[in-house]
């Protein structure tokens, strides 16, 4: 599975976005997505997603070769799976029949379930510990279960690539590490990718592998974390002054600590 | 409680068949019971004269009346029960119905304008059917924004109910309007028919083709109005044609709607009660949802006729009144009963 943006320019009205995009995203690599409020985050997944159309003068978004608009919805869907941001619940479904609808896909010819799919669900359900929540209402569950059950059903999609909006919002921090290794893990292990927008740079710096970052004037950087992430380049990005710091073989980033 | 394909699928089909049954037997009592009531036997033996073709004593005639009329009731009232589910699975809201978007107002004024102007009752049938599409070719226009799918983020089709509820608005006026400058003789039939009024219905087959053809392909359709219910616009990303599925939740919708305000006047409730009824009793698993709304509304309309029938002998009522008298307090009990149920 590959993803490649070409010369893509994105604008919400007047305001730049992102200018003339050029990247690729291989097998096995885990992104993270680091920008300020309205930095056209959210739009650039959605729009990596196929869920925004683009002008044809905007560039070109191609997975496996194959611009986004050529992809069937049904072959796309069982490729690249996508976590929205927030969730409007307003039917009472039970959390199992939200992890076995992210199924269709693959299910589009039966009319029923097969005790297989719901092996399937029961599985990913219990992988992000939330087991024993499969029958409850999905609107009575916290803003934390109700996270870790969208991420279950992304999971039962299963696809190669994952586009991830804010996943770990609403989780503790128990569920935050143990959500993003996860992830890290489908990276290493299965040699999926994953495309992780988040605010938690210490977070993102553990599991990803690369970063774009997202300048507030439609420019952006992108390249391994390790070089791509430093002060300079974050201070600039996220528009306030960020101290790296070394503990051990750990490195973390830090707002200044202002004097005052 | 583990959910296996056998258990939803024996499940559903069970408790098609029971409400099948239960649907019979509504109509078996709505046509024993009236000014004149018929025992068990009488209608037995007046149902072997019908199927042998020589109705001839005063009980096969009147089975056969009742049961015409119990019929129109049941299409009226499977369409607009079917038309509620479609309509809140549409506009993801568990208090939408059929008449929420104005098509019901079109055909209101297609209705009363023929009333107004001739008195033909076939011509007034047609009217309300095209009143009734040209509302809906009108929302169409102005809202087809949302039937692209890839609007808001947060999937609720605001333009299209916004629209819908203005235009129904807009219909309400010209019905008032019609309804000041008609004549006193005509008065009483056109608040009859906004009321909702069975008796003038006939035997026809239009309204069950149309209700049984929706039926199906909405079964059909029912495991991809289940994602689409859960993750609205995000379905998109699971291989659902989102605006596509819109449209056609909509032409159907807007269909039956049609179908039913045509056949029987603007009947309340049926299409917002029913639903949640059968949401409330079995879930919102639209497989099941979709048929089993349709047989309960139907049952419920041939009730609430052989009610309006009966209750003020030898004055007729109207059945909306009848409907709206039950669908009321059910409502509000289930209201009460679900927000019990949910709170933790």
């Amino acid at each position: 599975m590959q993803l490649q943006v070409t010369n893509l320019s994105l604008a919400i009205g007047s305001k730049p976005l992102i200018h003339h995009l050029d990247w690729r995203v291989n097998p096995g690599e885990c992104w993270c997505i680091i920008g300020r409020n309205g930095a056209g985050k959210t739009t650039l997944l959605r729009s990596l997603a196929g869920l925004n159309e683009l002008p044809r003068a905007a560039g070109d978004i191609a997975i496996n070769c194959q611009r986004l608009r050529n992809w069937s919805l049904l072959e796309l869907a069982k490729v690249r799976s996508y976590l929205a941001q927030g969730r409007n619940d307003v039917f009472a479904y039970p959390a199992i029949e939200t992890v076995m609808a992210a199924r269709h896909p693959y299910n589009d010819g039966n009319y029923w379930e097969s005790s297989e799919d719901v092996a399937m669900a029961q599985a990913a359900l219990a992988e992000l510990d939330v087991a024993d929540l499969a029958h409850r209402d999905v609107r009575s569950l916290s803003g934390g279960e109700r996270q870790r059950v969208a991420i279950a059903a992304l999971l039962a999609q299963d696809a190669e690539l994952m586009l991830l909006d804010e996943p770990t919002n609403s989780l503790d921090l128990a569920h935050q590490v143990s959500v993003m290794q996860l992830f890290s893990e489908r990276c290493t292990k299965h040699k999926k990718s994953v495309l992780v927008v988040s605010h938690d740079l210490n977070l993102a710096y553990g599991m990803a592998t690369h970063a774009l970052l997202m300048m507030d004037d439609g420019q952006w950087i992108t390249g391994q974390v390790a070089e791509v992430m430093n002060e300079a380049n974050l201070s600039r990005c996220l528009g306030y002054p960020i101290e790296q710091i070394q503990h051990g073989d750990r490195t973390l980033f830090l707002p200044l600590h202002s004097i005052s | 409680m583990i959910f296996t394909d056998q258990y939803s699928a024996s499940r559903t089909y069970a408790t098609l068949a029971i409400l099948g049954l239960l649907a019979l037997l509504c109509i078996a009592l709505a046509c024993c019971l009236g000014s004149v009531s018929l025992s068990l036997a009488e209608l037995l033996t007046a149902l072997s004269e019908l199927v042998r073709g020589e109705p001839s004593s005063m009980s096969a005639t009147l089975f056969e009346l009742r049961l015409h009329r119990a019929l129109a009731g049941f299409v009226t009232g499977g369409t607009l029960a079917l038309a509620g589910v479609l309509m809140q699975a549409l506009l993801r809201n568990p208090l939408a119905e059929p008449y929420v978007l104005g098509v019901s107002g079109g055909a209101a004024v297609g209705a009363l304008l023929a009333m107004l102007l001739c008195s033909v009752a076939w011509i007034i049938d047609v009217a309300a059917f095209a009143g009734a599409a040209l509302v809906a070719s009108l929302l169409f226009m102005l809202a087809y924004n949302d039937f692209k799918g890839s609007g808001s983020s947060q999937g609720t089709v605001t333009t299209l109910l916004l629209t819908g509820v203005i235009v129904g608005s807009g219909c309400m006026a010209i019905i008032s309007l019609i309804l000041s400058i008609s004549p006193d003789g005509q008065l009483r039939s056109m608040v009859f028919w906004l009321i909702g009024d069975l008796s003038g219905a006939e035997l026809r087959y239009v309204p069950w083709v149309i209700m049984l053809t929706v039926l199906a392909y909405c079964m059909k359709l029912a495991r991809v109005i289940n994602v689409a219910a859960l993750y609205s616009d995000g379905a998109s990303t699971l291989g659902i044609s989102v605006g596509r599925l819109r449209k056609i939740l909509f032409f159907c919708a807007a269909l039956l709607t049609a179908s039913a305000v045509s056949n029987a006047g603007s009947i309340g409730f049926v299409g917002l009660v029913m639903p949640h009824a059968c949401r409330f009793a079995w879930g919102p698993d639209h497989r099941l949802l979709i048929p089993a709304s349709c047989i309960a509304g139907g049952s419920f309309v041939v009730l609430a006729d052989a009610l309006a029938r009966t209750i003020a002998a030898p004055q007729q009522l109207p059945v909306g009144v009848i409907t709206a008298l039950i669908g009321v307090p059910l409502f509000l009990v289930q209201l009460h009963q679900q927000r019990r149920h949910y709170l933790p």
